[in-house]
């Protein structure tokens, strides 16, 4: 198929304004899937996904159209995630595409998320397309919407579709649209081969699976190609295209998306943002590829188990072929043995990981609390990065230390601006701007430590505002502070484990819950357990659990011996999920305690 | 070869509210009849198989065994005794609820050669008895208690409850001095506990009952152990007292590790190694036993490992613990080279003692016994 009538698009939307159902309605209309083959959110395989109502992994999908001027029109939808922690997934499936949809619900109006993905969106150039979705909710105010994107956004909305992918409301529209104002590619199709790689995954049988936009050139089965940033060749085995389900075809052409395999054992090889061209024929120049991702959290992940160190090795280089953005290392801490230290894109990411960690390889995990990236300038004038505040140098060895810093935009109806600031004040935020995106919505800016947004941020400010509020941020810099490590001891003995690093003035605080928290959450034991916030050597909150004091089975069962026996072994079994440090059981919980100490 | 005997008789006039046990509440005669006839078989079958043993100990326990009529209970105890003859001295128990006997079955039990009586009295308070689904009063737990005595039974066991909903410390010592001036020859004392399957379950599940806070319970039980060893009751086991001499050889057995048989629908047997767990449903296990097949719903081999793990939680229930010189002949290596890394640190938390011969709980290991029994599982 030429290129003429190829349309390679994505939908920018934020979570619950129905970028997924209309995907699934697209889908349907186009009869890429049969409404028996149809099940909700079909882009959104993971159980995760579909359990949280959110997208993680992008994916891509193929749909054949007749359109209304009688020619038959070759879309291709890629997905995009909508979290703020999958920003770079974003950038990726935008550079792969010509245009977006621009998905808003009808009655929440634009939020910071979206605002963020438009902007990437149209310095990738890209054609946008408004549609204001849930028009058949009762509370829908189209106009106000569309008036609030040509505000903010300066976006001309008089092509608007007023849409329910719920209903199937304006579905056609949207397809018709995509075809007449979504440009087709403009690649050279003699050329040699130039595709660029935006995902991958990996097939234990096909090997390392990469997906591809053809930019010039075309490939197909027994190609040798050569990987532009790694310089690997390989000889292509497959390619296809994704109706969802990978489906083989013979050739992929200038402007078309799809995938090829080509016995790639490494999944590095693979690198997303790469350039694939022909080894006998190479082009000059790669594609522009992707900033790099860097890490914005780290924590430590523990097996519960001890042995099961490996299995926990294993399971993170697995995951780690279908998702680029984690990197990890291995790690010792003394209260929890080994383990690695791991960096995830945000907080989501970090529990999406962990979750599927222990869902998909069966594991049980330990998760120390997340730590930003510090930079800690000695007095010998040598610069550390400090991940993990364990390792933090000596207090007389430390002349400053440095924290990242982010802008945050905060969208929000203007009827809830001051518990906004409030929080960010707390949260050690310095005002920026305060813009009326209409004349009930208000979006606020704030210079604020990273650190504080991954505490409870994000809870605090949805719970404060009743949910309205929406948050984007991005990484400004590194800005010096009076910061401390704070220790945690139980029964007399620091659990390195609990450490963090907190700005001096809310150390005794943070402190005092945490120890508090602590209290409530490790169970009682054979002895009476004191628990400590220290900071150096000065003692600044304390606890003390009190010992057990009766714990004994005293039913005889009229002599069914193995009853007793199973109840006790099933009571020693739930302590199995706890972590024995020196002689104390710690739960999991506890050792993400420090995330959640409610400031109010 | 010596083996104790647990005979269940799986009938009651109604469930209490705490109860799991095994009980059909409120049958009729015929199904009592036709029960004990299949307990008649199935006691011959296991004579039949089982090699020469002697009996120094059966236990009926139910359900409430009086719930059978004075007729029925005789039959009981007479087949019981004629089958499995008892040697000279054997305890032979049987449990009552104290609104079930009369002098009529108490005549019953007497002839047919029971030894020891254990009532189940729960508390002196009819407002507890009543929350408890008790069909019994206090009254008649005092007409009970001394119509036994006068007949002749010298060997009586009280049970009582405690943490039960809405008790107050004050209420317990008021039930255990009650208790203690009927002059029983033995006390057990249970902590009430809400099991899944009663009706306290669901209550507890609607939030209409709470949990009772472990440490006031543990300061009703640290009460008794004081009180009633000054009123001079030996304290023997975790929730037994007896006066000397009196402590239940029946018990024991089970603390000491020792095999026994397990006779009737759902009681639990220990036997030539193999724990096993009768059929529950009362059809099934009369079926099983007509078939001439032991009705046993569910059985586990005790491998010796295991079986040492038991030998230590069972006898450290015993307040004199565990006997290191038992340990090492039944098993062929010393307490202290299979479990010396799991006593050290209770040793070193203060919840085991070791004597020259013995290894046993603490006063301070005897509250938290479960954390101590958990080490060795």
């Amino acid at each position: 198929m030429s290129q003429k009538n190829i349309r390679n698009f994505s939908i920018i939307a934020h979570i619950d304004h129905g970028k997924s159902t209309l995907a699934d309605r697209l889908l349907e209309c186009t009869g890429a899937l049969s409404a028996r083959e149809m099940s909700e959110q079909v882009l959104d395989q993971m159980d995760l996904e579909r359990e949280r109502g959110i997208t993680i992994k992008l994916k891509a999908v193929r749909m054949n159209y007749h359109a209304e001027d009688g020619a038959e029109y070759l879309l291709n939808l890629i997905d995009t995630p909508g979290h703020v922690d999958f920003t770079y997934e974003v950038s990726r499936s935008l550079a792969a595409c010509e245009g977006a949809i621009l998905v808003i619900d009808a009655s929440q109006g634009i939020e910071a998320q979206t605002l963020a993905n438009v902007y990437m969106a149209l310095e990738h150039d890209l054609e946008i397309i408004p549609v204001i979705n849930k028009i058949d909710l009762p509370g829908a105010e189209p106009e106000r919407v569309i008036q609030e994107i040509e505000d903010v956004i300066g976006l001309d909305c008089s092509g608007a579709i007023l849409a329910s992918a719920k209903d199937g409301t304006g579905v056609p529209e949207i397809l018709e649209a995509i075809v007449k104002k979504v440009p087709p590619p403009r690649g050279n199709e003699q050329g040699s081969l130039k595709a660029l790689i935006f995902d991958c995954h990996f097939d234990s049988y096909k090997g390392a699976i990469s997906y591809i936009r053809v930019v010039d050139g075309s490939v197909k089965k027994g190609l040798n190609i050569l990987m532009m940033a790694t310089g690997k060749t390989f000889e292509v085995t497959e390619v296809g295209v994704f109706t969802p389900s990978m489906r083989i075809v013979d050739e992929l052409s200038a402007g078309m998306v799809g995938y090829l395999a080509a016995s790639i054992k490494n999944v590095k090889d693979t690198r997303v943002g790469d350039t694939v061209t022909s080894a006998e024929n190479p082009v000059q120049e790669p594609l522009p590829g992707y900033r790099a991702i860097t890490s914005m959290v780290f924590c430590g992940l523990y097996p519960v188990e001890t042995n099961e160190y490996e299995d926990l090795r294993d399971a993170l280089e697995k995951l780690k072929l279908n998702d680029a953005s984690l990197v990890y290392e291995p790690e010792t801490s003394i209260a929890l043995g080994f383990g690695f230290r791991c960096g995830f894109l945000g907080l989501l990411h970090m529990e999406i990981v962990q979750e599927r960690l222990e869902r998909e390889y069966n594991l049980q995990l330990l998760t120390t609390a997340p730590s930003v990236v510090y930079k800690v300038r000695k007095t010998d004038g040598e610069v550390l990065d400090i991940d993990n505040p364990t390792k933090l140098p000596p207090l007389q060895q430390i002349e400053s230390i440095s924290e990242p810093y982010v802008k945050a935009m905060v969208m929000v109806p203007s009827t809830h601006v001051g518990p906004v600031m409030e929080l960010a004040q707390d949260k050690r935020g310095a005002y920026l701007a305060m813009d009326y995106l209409s004349a009930n919505r208000v979006m606020i800016k704030y210079n604020l430590p990273l650190s504080e947004i991954i505490f409870d941020f994000f809870d605090q400010l949805k719970s404060r505002t009743r949910g309205y509020a929406s948050l984007d941020y991005e990484l400004t810099g590194y800005q010096e502070s009076d910061l401390v490590k704070l220790d945690v001891l139980v029964n007399n003995e620091i659990v390195d484990a609990l450490s963090f690093i907190v700005h001096r003035e809310r150390a005794y605080f943070r402190g005092k819950a945490l120890v508090e928290k602590l209290r409530r959450l490790i169970p009682r034991q054979m002895f009476e357990v004191p628990i400590q916030a220290a900071i150096g050597n000065k003692v600044i909150a304390r606890e003390n659990i009190a010992a057990l004091r009766k714990s004994v089975l005293d039913k005889c069962y009229g002599g069914d011996i193995t009853r007793k026996r199973k109840l006790l072994e099933k009571q020693k079994e739930g302590k199995k999920r706890m972590k024995l440090v020196g002689s104390v059981e710690i739960p999991q919980e506890a050792f993400m305690a420090v995330l959640s100490l409610d400031e109010k | 070869m010596e083996l104790g005997v647990y005979v269940h008789i799986p009938f009651c006039a109604a469930k209490c509210k705490y109860c799991d046990f095994l009980s059909y509440p409120g049958q009729g005669k015929a199904k009592k009849d036709e029960y004990l006839h299949a307990l008649r078989e199935e006691t011959r079958l296991y004579l039949r198989n089982l090699p020469r043993f002697t009996v120094t100990n059966f236990y009926v326990g139910g359900g409430t065994p009086t719930c059978l009529s004075g007729g029925q209970l005789f039959l009981l105890l007479d087949f019981l005794g004629g089958l499995l003859q008892p040697a000279a001295g054997a305890e032979i128990t049987i449990e009552a609820n104290p609104a079930t006997l009369d002098r009529e079955k108490l005549r019953a039990l007497k002839k047919g050669g029971c030894t020891r009586l254990s009532l189940g009295v729960q508390s002196f308070h009819d407002g507890e008895l009543h929350s408890l689904g008790r069909i019994h009063s206090r009254q008649d737990v005092y007409n009970t208690y001394k119509l036994a005595r006068r007949m002749g039974f010298s060997n009586i066991s009280l049970d009582l409850m405690y943490g039960l909903p809405g008790q107050e410390p004050a209420g317990w010592r008021e039930s255990l001095r009650e208790a203690v001036g009927l002059e029983p020859d033995h006390l057990s004392l249970y902590q009430l506990a809400i099991e899944p399957g009663t009706p306290f379950y669901d209550e507890f599940k609607q939030g209409l009952l709470q949990e009772f806070e472990q440490d006031r319970a543990g300061e009703m039980y640290e009460e008794a152990i004081g009180f009633l060893a000054a009123q001079g009751f030996h304290h023997y086991e975790i929730s037994n007292f007896a006066r000397r001499g009196c402590e239940s050889k029946h018990n024991q057995m089970y603390w000491q590790n020792r095999e026994y048989l397990g006779l009737g629908a759902g009681a639990a047997g220990y036997l030539q190694g193999v724990r096993y767990t009768n059929q529950k449903n009362l059809a099934a296990y009369s079926e099983m036993v007509a078939q001439g097949v032991y009705p046993i719903g569910e059985k586990e081999k005790i491998s010796t490992e295991l079986a040492m793990r038991e030998f230590m939680f069972l006898g450290l229930r015993l307040l004199a613990g565990v006997d290191k010189n038992s340990f090492q002949e039944r098993y062929g290596i010393t307490l202290q080279e299979r479990f010396g890394k799991v006593i050290q640190p209770l040793k070193a938390h203060g919840l085991l003692q070791e004597g020259e011969n013995s290894l046993s709980l603490t006063r301070r290991g005897l509250y938290i016994a479960n954390e101590v029994f958990m080490a060795f599982l």
